[in-house]
């Protein structure tokens, strides 16, 4: 009697094989974020933080511990920001608050997508055109919705038609009129909200006409095609919603992409940009300073200042008496009050706020942040901000990706914080008090992923001299070649 | 790219073609239906669709009038009416004047009527256009004046016909408040009286083709009349008609709107030399504890 010898082959597990998983989960995620999936910060936020948690197991002999230091240079001021910020009063009693379940969530949710962003930059499976390519895939079909939902209401160029008409809702004229509001598909319901939140996402599509300077058509045919469609789309919507506040968002936004268009494809021209933009910058950081001084009206030592601005109509109109301005002013007023330095305290109560006015939001993030998390909370922002663009920079100048993936991640992540500085609305229901700060914003999440990629790269970039990055890049090529033909076998 | 171009180019027309307008066809430009003209505020818009003095209607079966029977159809001109206990079973949680906070009414246990019932709780369709004022649970003028109802005109086919955007069959009764106006052309200040009113209450429901039209009549008494925008001349709570009847006698489904017409049999109100003219203020109507698809 024959014995059949059995023989078992016991396959060492090993998690790194779970790389490609990962990497499509990675997609996965941004295209959920980028879609604005049920505008969920909290869905967003349990994605990012699963797929850091999985990256981390999956990555873990990979990760250096120096690079890992040099990040949390970014991610520790974020996520104390993020803790200042759920600790603050703001979230728990002003009007339409988000409520303890999402502020909870806010820094775990800026740690797991930072992380995510970072982590998967190791994932040799993942590659950040595709990223990019999903992401804005997915925010194009989100734009397109709503293009269709808003037109299917209105008509083209209806902001400048029906700029004074209302509707009534609730038995009353609507409280703006029509020019100001479209249909979004917010949550999974379809919704009216304020242009200027609606107009957010296809100035940030826009952002997608950079690749096409940055590559060939005959060459990459189908993403050429993709971008152009995108940035098409984004064009239209910003076209037939056009109103006067997105005619000015328009073009600056239009103005930026071209100081990076420019600063890509001319390098002689970058030093007139570095001067152009830092000119800019301390003329910013100028314009903001007279605000905080002329807001100061308890300080007497500013009121020379303050009566040379009031008494000139211009510098009056622009410092003290447009709407813009007014609430950044009392936001300034008692920046070093306790409740400012830290924000509201979670228990405290608004009634002990030093005007009496607890909720003075500016829709300018850089601003609204010291409301909802303190001075000390908008400084870590700031840092860690400064911080990743710094990296971004060194990305953009260093990095081994393609052109038209790095100045797409920088009009990505420029963007986003200038134009959410004129077209963020807090509000972005029209009939409804739910609020939706800045730091709960899908694109925000965006940002802080694709910066945390970034960081890595460059990192990467310093520990291994570029021939060694080419040849590695080869070997990985080769890699997806056998493993492209082990599939098809 | 040609191929391509030509997609692209295909973007803009389509998007245009799909503009069908829809949330614009009631916008306003002010506050319709609140001037302090008296005869301004009437409200005469009918959906053309149900229009039954139109011919363009998609009205393809049209009942007999049916005249509601008080103990049949459980008709209630007041909420102290037996029959509207009998119709709502949820009456004792309720009170009927917005004076929750009035020491005999227990917010503890108490609700008011009109906002647990109103319509827009239901569905949020019902909050959009100017007849949204029907649906939004105040039952009362409470100083709102021409902000908070309808003013609807004596004599057929000049009230209003509002088709809603969603059906319902599972509707029980119907409920609306409602008071009388009467002024003259240069009086609204009137003493207050009584009028006795024809209603006719046309309930329309959606048949396989079109809409099935369903005239409800009733004679309801005693409704308190008070003079025109005057102020003061309403009172905070004055007296109002609470009407409602039992729809179960009325063997049709998919409920989709109704229309409101009255005709002035008797009035008190004395404009002295001058002819009196009349309106029905038209505060709440509600089809209770009603789904909607």
């Amino acid at each position: 009697m024959e014995q059949k010898v059995s023989k078992t082959t016991v396959r060492k597990f090993d998690f790194r094989d779970y790389g490609t998983v990962l990497g499509f989960l990675s997609l996965e995620v941004l295209a959920f974020i980028g879609f604005n999936l049920g505008h969920s910060f909290l869905l967003f936020a349990i994605l990012s933080l699963v797929l850091a948690a999985l990256l981390v197991v999956v990555t873990y002999r990979q990760i250096k511990k120096d690079g890992l230091t040099t990040y949390l240079f970014f991610l520790f001021p974020l996520v104390i920001f993020g803790l200042l910020t759920a600790l603050n009063g703001f979230n728990y009693y002003s009007i339409g608050a988000i409520g303890m379940a999402q502020s909870i969530f806010v820094p775990l949710g800026l740690l797991g997508i930072g992380l995510s962003g970072f982590l998967s930059s190791y994932l040799k499976q993942f590659k950040i055109k595709y990223a990019l390519l999903v992401t804005y895939c997915a925010l194009g079909l989100f734009v397109l919705i709503n293009l269709f939902i808003t037109m299917i209401y209105y008509v083209p160029f209806y902001p400048l038609i029906y700029s004074n008409y209302y509707i009534f809702y609730n038995g009353h004229p609507s409280v703006v009129p029509i020019g100001e509001m479209a249909y979004m598909l917010y949550g999974f319901q379809l919704k009216e909200v304020s242009l200027t939140y609606w107009s957010l996402y296809p100035s940030i599509l826009l952002t997608a006409v950079i690749p096409l300077f940055f590559m060939k058509y005959k060459e990459n045919k189908r993403e050429f095609l993709i971008y152009a469609g995108l940035a098409s789309l984004a064009f239209i919507s910003l076209l037939f919603t056009m109103s006067k506040i997105t005619l000015i968002s328009d073009l600056i936004l239009v103005l930026g992409i071209a100081i990076i268009v420019i600063g890509g494809k001319l390098k002689a021209s970058r030093p007139i940009l570095n001067v152009t933009m830092i000119t800019l910058g301390v003329i910013m950081l100028l314009v903001i300073m007279v605000m905080f001084i002329n807001s100061q009206t308890s300080w007497g030592f500013t009121g020379s200042i303050r009566n040379i601005i009031s008494s000139n109509s211009l510098l009056n109109r622009l410092f003290n008496t447009n709407r813009f301005v007014k609430p950044i002013n009392t936001i300034f007023q008692d920046l070093f009050t306790s409740f400012k330095l830290f924000g509201c305290p979670v228990g405290g109560s608004f009634l002990d706020y030093p005007n009496g006015v607890p909720q003075i939001l500016s829709n300018m993030w850089l601003f609204d942040n010291l409301m909802s998390s303190g001075l000390f909370g908008s400084v870590f922002f700031l840092a860690a901000l400064v911080i990743g663009i710094r990296r971004l920079f060194k990305y953009l100048n260093k990095g081994t990706d393609e052109d038209y993936v790095k100045y797409l991640i920088t009009g990505l992540v420029l963007g986003l914080l200038v134009i959410s500085m004129i077209l963020y609305d807090n509000y972005p229901l029209i009939n409804s008090d739910s609020m939706l700060p800045f730091y709960t914003c899908a694109p925000v999440l965006l940002m802080v992923f694709f910066l945390g990629y970034t960081f890595n790269h460059t990192l990467q970039i310093n520990e291994k001299p570029v021939e060694e990055v080419v040849k590695q890049e080869e070997i990985v090529a080769e890699e997806e070649a056998d493993n492209n033909e082990e599939i098809s076998i | 790219m040609k191929k391509f171009q030509f997609k692209l180019l295909l973007i803009a027309p389509s998007l245009i073609l799909t503009s069908c307008g829809y949330g614009l066809k009631e916008i306003y430009n002010g506050i319709p239906y609140a001037s302090s003209d008296f005869f301004k505020n009437y409200y005469t818009v009918w959906n053309d669709s149900i229009n039954p003095y139109k011919d363009n209607n998609k009205i393809n079966q049209k009942v007999e009038a049916y005249e509601l029977d008080d103990t049949k159809d459980k008709v209630f001109t007041s909420v102290n009416d037996t029959n509207f206990d009998a119709n709502d079973i949820y009456s004792d949680e309720y009170v009927y004047y917005y004076d929750i906070y009035e020491p005999e009414n227990d917010p503890e246990k108490k609700k008011p009527y009109g906002p647990a019932v109103k319509l827009s709780n239901y569905d949020d369709s019902f909050r959009y256009g100017v007849v949204g004022k029907l649906f939004d649970g105040q039952m009362f003028c409470n100083g709102y004046y021409a902000n908070a109802r309808v003013q609807v005109k004596p004599g057929k086919g000049n009230g209003f016909g509002v088709l809603f955007s969603k059906e319902c069959s599972d509707a029980t009764y119907m409920m609306m408040n409602f008071k009388c106006s009467a002024v003259t052309e240069t009086r609204q200040d009137l003493a207050k009286g009584s009028s006795n009113l024809h209603l006719i209450i046309s309930l329309i429901y959606k048949n396989e083709k079109g809409y099935t039209y369903v005239p409800v009549t009733y004679n309801v008494t005693n409704v308190p009349t008070n003079s025109g925008d005057a102020f003061n001349s309403a009172g905070r709570y004055s007296a109002y008609t609470c009407f409602g009847f039992n729809l179960e006698n009325l063997k049709y489904d998919r409920l989709i709107g109704f229309t409101f017409e009255y005709e002035k049999t008797s009035c008190d109100v004395s404009g002295g030399s001058e002819e009196v003219h009349h309106a029905v203020m038209l505060y709440e109507v509600s089809f209770p504890y009603t789904t909607w698809h």
